[in-house]
Parts: C-alpha cells; structure tokens; sequence
C-alpha cells in the first residue's frame, strides 16, 4: 500500500460520485429560505440583546446614584453594580466588534483563530457575570428595594435581618467556591450543548482549555518553524 | 456593492461541486445523519456569503474555503442548529446509496483522514483533490513552504502507519 495507490482510488472515487450523486435542487432552494438562525446569528442577536439591556439598566442606576448621591451606602452599592454593568457592556461590545470581522470566507486559519478568540472573550464574561451576580447580589437588593419599596437595608436596626443578609451573602461565596471546584472536578463530563453545562464548564475553566488548546494548535499549524 | 443573486445562478454553480462538498462533508461527519446535517450548514453559509462572491475569482476554491471553514467549526464548537430541510431529504443524494465503493484502500484512506486532526485533514483533502500548493496555501492561509513541509510530514506518518498500524498513529 502505498499513497499513490491511495490517490488512484480517491480519483476513481472522485469520478463515481459525479456521476452517483444528485444535488436535490427542491429541498436545496427550501434550505436557503428557511429562516434558519446559524450559532453566530444567534449569538449575535444575545449580544444586542445584552447591550440593550444594560444600556437600560446603566441609565436607571446612574439617575439612582445622582438621587441617593447623600447617602453613601446606597448610593456606593448603585455605583458598584454601574461599574460592573459597564465591564460587561464593553466586554458585549467587543465581542460584537470582533463578529462583525468574522467572515466565512476568509483563509481557514484566520477564521478559525477569529472563532476562537470570540470564544475566550465570551467564556471569561460568562466566568465575570457569574462572579458578579454572586458578589453583588446584595448591593442589587439593596438599591432595588430602595427603588422599589422606599425602604433602605442598611438602615434596618434589627440585628436577623442584617445576620440574613450577611448569611445570605455568604452562602452565595461557598456555593461559588463549591461550584467552582465541582465543575473542575466534574466539568469535564457535563454537556457542552447546553447553557447550563456550558456555564459550568466555564466556571471550571474547561472551555477555556478547549478554546486556548485550539489557539495554540492553529499557531503551531501556522507556524513554518514547527511545521519543518 | 454586492449584486443581487439568485437561487438558480447559485445552485447551478454548486451542482459541478457537488461530489467536493460531499467529500468535505463526509470526512468531518461521523455518519449519515451527521453528514446531511453539516451539507445543510455549508449550503446554508454558502448561500449567505454568495452575495458578496467576486465573479471574477473560481468557485470552486471560495466554495472550499467557507466549506472547510464551517465544516471545521461544525466539529470544534458544534456549530449546529437545528435542521430546516424536509424530513428525510438530503440536499445531496447518492443513488447507489450508502456508499458509491467499498474498496478496501479507500475504507483504509477514510480511516487514515479520520484519524488527522481538522486542519490537517484540510489540507489532506485539498490535496487529493489536485489542488496545487499555493493555492491550498491560499485556501487554509498558510505559506506554500508550509504546506509542502506538513504534506510530506503526513505522507510520511500514513506510510509508516500502513506498515505498522499497531506502532504507530497518524
């Protein structure tokens, strides 16, 4: 056996589908009008998504911290909650910048890399989004019932509420720690199809490794030094 | 500007490739099912691209760029939806169906290009589809020195695969 050999019958191969193959024109022509979204449209329509909500969400809690602006504890949870609405919105917008780049026509190294770095971006604000819905859960209660009820929870005298609170609070940072810790452990197993499992492998830093591993593959592959 | 294209100008240009789009399909697919599903992204990405496809340059090396290129992340990311042709249609269909040969050298080839990784199967397939060194450089978006260089490597690593299948892994 050898390759020649090998090419002979890929020709021969080659020459038998053109002549066994039919391309089926209806369901072709029903393929290209299917209101099909691909996993980058998609993704794509979740990012504005996102970008428009915290657009409405920053603007709600910028005229909450110029109202509160005198009483410093709520007025510091809104601001806090503002600068993490804003890490997540540039980090939208970047992702949506770099799909805006993506084009399926382009060398299949390039693409490839492109995919994957929207990968690594996206996978670290999942990780962010995580962290910061635990840690600032509180500041979010806080301002909300403020808005919302009148009420302020710092100011509340009685010790079971702020012991709740405070509970609360660190519940929130072991089930983080807990989780972190079974999705690296686990997260290999879980599903990366869905949101959740995908999550998870985020938080465990599995689809981080897939996504550098790729990375680093397609260097190396590029890479004329490695390839001699 | 992008001129307006139609499905008949599209599909009469697929049709000469259609045995090149199978071929990619098939060998990034685990089986049929899996096959006919990724025919359907790669048409479906060809078709949104067409609007922007310079006349001027061959179909043939666009169409295997963006068909690498979906088939490549179709294995890596799953990058799938759910299928929109009619229940128990293929947009490609074989009329000596399941397979057009059975010969023992090509079950050894398919099995030699389902063992490379994604890129170098790329470039394999390219490869045995006559496409000359600067243009799968072209396509893949290497150098030709680079291409001839892994070519060789491959080669090589098939050969000394078939002489000891035990021993050793593409």
């Amino acid at each position: 056996m050898n390759f020649d050999d090998l090419k002979r019958s890929w020709n021969a191969h080659a020459q038998s589908l053109d002549t066994t193959l039919q391309l089926n024109r209806t369901t072709a022509t029903a393929v290209l009008h299917a209101r099909a979204a691909t996993m980058l449209t998609r993704l794509r329509g979740w990012l504005w998504g996102e970008v428009a909500a915290l657009a409405a969400l920053l603007v709600w809690l910028g005229s909450f911290v110029v109202r509160e602006w005198g009483h410093w504890p709520l007025a510091a949870s809104a601001l806090a909650l503002h600068l993490g609405c804003v890490a997540l919105m540039i980090a939208a917008i970047r992702q949506l910048h770099m799909l805006a780049g993506v084009d399926h026509s382009a060398p299949v190294v390039r693409l490839q890399r492109q995919l994957e770095q929207v990968a690594v971006v996206r996978i670290r604000t999942t990780c962010g989004a995580i962290v910061f819905g635990v840690l600032l859960w509180l500041p979010a209660l806080a301002v909300a019932l403020r808005d919302m009820l009148g009420a302020d929870l710092y100011s509340v005298p009685d010790e079971g509420v702020r012991n709740w609170v405070l509970a609360n609070l660190a519940f929130g940072v072991i089930v983080l720690l807990v989780a972190r810790w079974a999705a690296r452990r686990w997260g290999g197993r879980l599903d990366n199809q869905s949101l959740a499992g995908r999550a998870l492998r985020s938080l465990g830093g599995q689809e981080l490794e897939v996504a550098r591993a790729s990375l680093r593959e397609l260097a190396e592959f590029a890479d004329e030094d490695r390839a001699a | 500007m992008p001129r307006r294209a139609t499905d008949s100008e599209f599909l009469d240009l697929l049709e000469p490739q259609r045995g090149a789009l199978f071929r990619i399909a098939d060998a990034y697919a685990s089986n049929r099912e899996a096959r006919d599903d990724l025919t359907q992204e790669i048409v479906l990405q060809l078709w949104r691209a067409f609007a922007n496809y310079d006349r001027d340059r061959p179909f043939a090396a666009w169409m295997k760029r963006i068909a690498l290129n979906v088939a490549i992340s179709w294995v890596r990311r799953a990058y799938r939806q759910a299928r929109v042709a009619p229940a128990g249609q293929a947009i490609f269909e074989l009329a000596a169906d399941p397979r057009p040969d059975h010969s023992d050298e090509m079950a050894q080839l398919r099995a030699a290009i389902a063992r490379l990784g994604e890129l170098e199967r790329a470039l394999l397939l390219l490869h045995l589809d006559d496409h000359p060194h600067d243009e799968i450089a072209g396509i893949l978006g290497l150098s030709t020195t680079n291409v001839a260089t892994r070519l060789h490597r491959i080669k090589q690593r098939l050969r000394q695969h078939w002489r000891d299948p035990d021993e050793t892994a593409p």
